[in-house]
């Protein structure tokens, strides 16, 4: 039933349209993280508290820079299934925001939502994310993937090193995928990204969980 | 009736004390837990930051290769089996079994 269920959750948001994953969007029971993540489509920051071992609830704001509009929304995030493995972990989440878009003046309803999976071990990371948004009636589908790699095995304190492929598809877009090689760097509480684009992009992730 | 009298002298006066003295003699109970699906510093970070709200833990360390989280409980403080494996599924994680150790 539940495999049904995810399936087709999974194939109704596949057929709208992805994105933003570069950490889990939830950590622990009473845990909060901040959040910020550049590259060439937008400039965002989310606040994000766990309020439960499934649900977190986050403050997202994003500046657009194809449009230079603005958005500020109340998202929630919640862990769909998680599959804890001996050696790794396999996770599928949903995403479901609402907010206002301020463009040039002009403020609009915004809606959106979309599912994020990824499965690990400390070896091999791999990840899908979509989301679906709809600004004053017109909707736009994106979606990402990531598969990743660490050249070594580090104990915990240590700093963790990822060489990382991120595949963005913007269909809407006149070049709709993008495609960015980059490093993530892991320590303790922080995680960081960076990277360069084929669209002459760079991007800038930064993740701490307290 | 002889030997169960036995028995019982024997545990009385030489298996107990020697039980007594062999607790006393532990400077630090120790509750080991193996646990699924830890793989990186973020899971390290929400087990040892859900278990740490609990009075009776007095510090976590986890083991990402052995796959275990090792609790030191507070002298005289009560933890059980069933507290920790209660934090560790709050936590968001599987727990496969309990073991019990004695440092120092």
């Amino acid at each position: 039933m539940f495999m049904k269920f995810a399936i087709c959750f999974l194939t109704v948001c596949a057929t709208m349209v992805s994105v933003p994953a570069m950490a889990r969007p939830l950590s622990y029971p009473s845990g909060w993280m901040v959040m910020t993540e550049n590259n060439g489509e937008e400039n965002a920051f989310e606040l994000n508290y766990t309020a439960t071992p499934r649900t977190a609830f986050v403050y997202h704001t994003a500046y657009q820079r194809a449009n230079s509009s603005m958005h500020h929304a109340a998202q929630m995030n919640n862990l769909i299934w998680r599959g804890n493995f001996p050696d790794s972990q396999g996770n599928l989440y949903s995403k479901l925001g609402a907010g206002v878009n301020i463009d040039d003046g002009d403020t609009n309803g915004l809606v959106y939502g979309g599912i994020m999976a990824d499965w690990e071990d400390r070896r091999y990371f791999t990840s899908y994310g979509n989301e679906y948004e709809v600004i004053d009636g017109d909707g736009e589908f994106t979606q990402m993937a990531r598969v990743g790699i660490a050249p070594y095995v580090g104990d915990v304190g240590d700093l963790h090193t990822w060489v990382m492929v991120q595949a963005d598809h913007r269909p809407e877009s006149d070049d709709p995928i993008e495609i960015t090689p980059l490093v993530r760097l892991f320590k303790g509480e922080h995680l960081m990204e960076v990277g360069y684009s084929d669209h002459h992009n760079f991007l800038f992730n930064y993740t701490h969980q307290f | 009736m002889k030997t169960l009298l036995s028995t019982l002298l024997l545990s009385v006066f030489v298996i107990a004390p020697a039980l007594a003295a062999d607790n006393a003699s532990c400077k630090q109970l120790q509750s080991v837990a193996t646990v699924d699906g830890m793989v990186c510093d973020f899971c390290t970070q929400s087990i040892t930051k859900v278990l740490k709200k609990d009075a009776a833990v007095k510090d976590v360390a986890v083991d990402l290769d052995t796959k275990k989280v090792t609790v030191d409980i507070v002298d005289g403080k009560d933890f059980t089996d069933e507290t920790l494996a209660k934090a560790i599924d709050y936590a968001g994680y599987k727990l496969v079994k309990i073991e019990h150790a004695c440092k120092g």
